[in-house]
């Protein structure tokens, strides 16, 4: 006769959970079907700009007035944004066009154009970091410059397709 | 047989150059003893997105507007003219009625229709002082030279007469009328987004004879060029139901939304114009955002739902284009 296992013998917990973390895993951003899959180059710049909003979210308010100013904060802010520029154009290779991505064909038609863009971003968001322990007027002004950036960039290189 | 066929093909072609006539506005519809205000015809221009269609293709300065820029449609490829006072190559020679015909009943001062690639749809419902005034401001800018262009398109369309029954359908004249039970912030935004900001344009999808289909007014749309998407700007939670006014404000103003997503594409150049108009305008057009029906965005693939297929209230995210 087939003994047919108990729950408690099979490895339920391992197994639900593997069943689960599949779904999980897709809404890691709200359930966006449209992510990139893990480990590709395409996945690789979503996540570093969605660490870059989270960034400016951060420090949004302090320029605004609506919280106060903290010069710690503001300077990691800014680290983080720094950061995304290095080894940025690399995330950005022959082919990687394709696939789930927002990258406007600008990327590659316009090479120089984009890669002029991405170290002045970066340059920018180094001279923010040296800004942010000054005060806030001093750091307004260098966060603007930082901001203006996002703009200009995904006028040209980005396209939202949904 | 041959005289009947004759008399019919005569009367159709007469019913057609009456349908297809152009109804401009007269010196009567003029206000007059109106001093022009410039800097309400400079706030105009930047929310009307002039320098956006007829500035130099690669030229950030909006306020030198050669045309030249070329919009790739379904219907073909429309250029963009010249719009800059030079009585040559520009608008220098139209007198305040050819203008006001110009913007609010898309009738060039020959009487010919212009092709509402223009977009006098929207334009139809601002107030003729604010044309006027857009002109005393236009007249102050720059002359510039440039070569004469024409569209590129297919056959049919040529006939720029035949616009003029495409009017008949969705050109009423009229202009801008208050809702009697919203607030004047509302009413303002109202005719700031129906009228000179045009929104509808981009943000509402078109029919089959490129005119808006109002039932889904402001709920999205295809990007007209490419694989974009022009977002929903309605209430509902695929659109900006989880927006406040104040986010809606602010991201006309700064570009960024809620969860700090730059806004780019096309929408660039129209924030960076409505970043530089008074405050209240901009407040004006989030409450009346906030106040038209919510409609849910529809997928490309026609179904319904929100723009990642979910039924359920959209994150703050992903709003930008």
């Amino acid at each position: 006769m087939m003994r047919i296992p108990s729950p408690r013998s099979l490895p339920i917990l391992p197994l639900l959970l593997g069943l689960l973390a599949v779904p999980l895993a897709a809404s890691a951003h709200g359930g966006d079907r449209d992510e990139p899959p893990p480990g590709t180059p395409q996945a690789a710049r979503h996540e570093a700009m969605e660490n870059n909003a989270a960034a400016m979210k951060a420090t949004g308010p302090m320029v605004k007035g609506a919280i106060p100013y903290d010069a710690k904060r503001a300077e990691l802010a800014m680290r983080v944004l720094a950061n995304s520029s290095y080894g940025f154009v690399s995330l950005f290779p022959e082919g990687s066009d394709k696939g789930k991505t927002s990258a406007s064909p600008a990327v590659w038609k316009d090479r120089a154009k984009f890669e002029a863009a991405v170290k002045k971003f970066g340059e920018d968001a180094e001279a923010a970091i040296e800004a942010a322990p000054k005060g806030l007027d001093t750091f307004k002004k260098a966060f603007g410059k930082v901001a203006s950036n996002c703009r200009s960039c995904h006028e040209t290189f980005r396209i939202k397709k949904k | 047989m041959g005289l009947v066929l004759g008399a019919l093909g005569l009367a159709g072609f007469g019913a057609f150059l009456w349908l297809s006539a152009p109804r401009p506005l007269t010196e009567a519809d003029l206000p007059a003893g109106h001093r022009p205000d410039l800097e309400n015809g400079r706030r105009i221009f930047l929310l009307a997105g002039c320098g956006g269609c007829h500035a130099a293709p690669d030229s950030k300065d909006r306020t030198r507007l050669p045309g030249g820029r070329e919009l790739k449609t379904p219907f073909g490829i429309f250029r963009v003219p010249n719009v800059s006072p030079d009585p040559e190559s520009g608008i220098g020679r139209f007198g305040r009625l050819d203008f006001v015909n110009a913007v609010l009943r898309g009738i060039a001062p020959d009487g010919s229709h212009y092709y509402p690639a223009f977009p006098y749809l929207s334009y139809q419902r601002m107030r003729v002082t604010d044309v006027l005034d857009l002109k005393a401001y236009m007249d102050t800018l720059p002359r510039v030279s440039s070569p004469k262009v024409e569209h590129d398109l297919p056959l049919p369309l040529r006939l720029r007469r035949g616009i003029g029954l495409w009017k008949r359908l969705y050109v009423d004249g009229r202009p801008f009328t208050p809702d009697p039970a919203a607030s004047p912030k509302v009413n303002r935004g109202a005719y700031l987004v129906t009228g000179p900001g045009h929104c509808g344009e981009c943000h509402t999808p078109r029919d089959l004879f490129g005119g808006l289909d109002m039932e889904r007014f402001l709920a999205g749309a295809p990007a007209p060029e490419g694989e974009g998407v022009v977002p929903n700007l309605t209430p509902d939670p695929s659109g900006l139901g989880a927006w406040s006014e104040a986010d809606i404000a602010y991201a006309l103003e700064s570009g960024f939304t809620p969860e700090y997503d730059a806004i780019g594409g096309t929408m660039a150049e129209i924030i960076d114009a409505l970043a530089q108009i008074p405050k209240e305008d901009r407040e004006a057009i989030a409450a009346y955002l906030k106040s038209i029906p919510p409609i849910p965005t529809e997928r490309r693939d026609g179904a319904g739902g929100d723009s990642e297929g979910r039924t359920t209230p959209a994150s703050r995210d992903d709003r930008g284009s």
